[in-house]
């Protein structure tokens, strides 16, 4: 039976390289997780300004692993986003989701996720800050709140 | 399995994705604006993504022949005759997901024999092989990223045997139905790409098993089982 040990090394090699969120470590493969983190009870995660094309609104991305060994529910949903003007006046963003697919979501232990969700409120000011609430990111009977708030002149993200 | 066989593999399941890619152009990664994917899909194994799997691999198949003679001579069973043979080749297969467990789709073995059955009068000098089946399967238990499923495969399958490889040459061929009851394990590396071990045992004929290896892309995260 033909069977060379390189078949066999090669399938090592796979399984062992692997695509796992290594605990604490707050990276996507070798790429650090972009933004300001948190660390919830399972969940590494960080939030940042991002821009795009299509979007007019304040776009953030999320970043997240789960470092525990179980699944865990990412609730995205649940993450309240307020944008802060100069004068320290707030007012709530409603995520973009016009397909009604924004939902909380299971993750698997040690697997990573990533998210873009564009968020806008009626009034149109330029915020000074968007601040997000990453402490309801994961789904808990008790959860706590952890506002990350981004400064739109250091991510240079103004819609 | 041979390093070739792993790496075409690999290199088809990561094309079927550029197809996908081809065939839809993202526009946006944010959710609301993307086109080519949805929220969750990624990292989620209850997001909205069809439970579709593509499988590449390579088989390795043990059967017993019906006797036969490549020329005049009469057909023997004792003697020198053994109609024990082996065939390795490439395997694929497509699978459709149907609820959290059962799946169903169509599997193609191709390849050549390795073991060659002893005739009486002219030697068998090479063989080939073709099977395509129907195959059902239904994910038994899940732990750890490993999962492990009980199938059933049902076709045909066509074996030629031949003096030579040359035109001309006498050759013969048998098809006959196939019936396998199987084990397959799924170890995933990724939440959509999984290393594949197979063993199967026909259930018409004692003598027919088949061991596989494949690489598998998933169309959910850990085919949606739950």
């Amino acid at each position: 039976m033909r069977r060379p040990p390189l078949a066999v090394a090669a399938a090592a090699a796979v399984l062992a390289g692997g695509c796992w969120y290594p605990a604490n470590s707050f990276e996507n493969g070798n790429t650090p997780f972009p933004g300001k983190r948190v660390q919830l009870v399972c969940l590494d995660a960080s939030v940042t300004l991002v821009q795009d094309a299509r979007a007019s609104g304040y776009v953030l991305a999320y970043s997240f692993g789960n470092r525990c060994s179980h699944a865990t529910i990412v609730d995205l949903p649940a993450v309240r986003v307020i944008g802060r003007d100069a004068g320290g006046a707030n007012s709530p963003l409603r995520p973009y989701d016009p397909d009604d697919e924004l939902r909380a979501l299971p993750i698997d232990g040690g697997w990573r996720g990533y998210e873009e969700i564009e968020y806008s409120s009626r009034e149109a000011p330029a915020w000074r800050d968007v601040c997000a609430d990453l402490g309801h990111l994961e789904l808990r009977p008790d959860p706590v709140d952890d506002w990350i708030c981004l400064a739109m002149s250091d991510e240079g993200a103004t819609p | 399995m041979t390093a070739r066989g792993l790496i075409a593999g690999l290199a088809v399941a990561l094309a079927a994705r550029a197809a996908h890619a081809k065939g839809c152009h993202e526009v946006s990664d944010v959710v609301g604006y993307h086109h080519c994917t949805r929220f969750g899909i990624a990292w989620s194994r209850e997001a909205d993504t069809p439970r579709i799997t593509v499988e590449l691999g390579h088989y390795f198949r043990h059967f017993e022949a019906r006797p036969f003679a490549l020329d005049d001579t009469p057909v023997s069973t004792g003697g020198a005759t053994d109609w024990h043979a082996t065939a390795d080749g490439e395997y694929g297969r497509v699978l459709a997901g149907i609820g959290p467990y059962l799946y169903a789709g169509v599997e193609f073995d191709g390849g050549g024999l390795d073991r060659l059955p002893r005739t009486t009068g002219t030697a068998v000098g090479e063989g080939t092989e073709l099977v395509p089946l129907a195959v059902g399967g239904v994910h038994v238990i899940e732990r750890y990223r490993v999962a492990l499923s009980a199938e059933l495969a049902a076709g045909v399958r066509y074996d030629d045997y031949a003096a030579c490889g040359t035109e001309g040459c006498p050759d013969t061929s048998q098809l006959r139905t196939a019936l396998e009851a199987r084990a397959h394990v799924s170890i995933f590396f990724h939440p959509q790409l999984s290393v594949d071990l197979g063993y199967g045992h026909s259930l018409l004929d004692a003598h027919d098993r088949i061991f596989t290896f494949s690489v598998a892309v998933h169309g959910r995260v850990m085919d949606g089982m739950r």
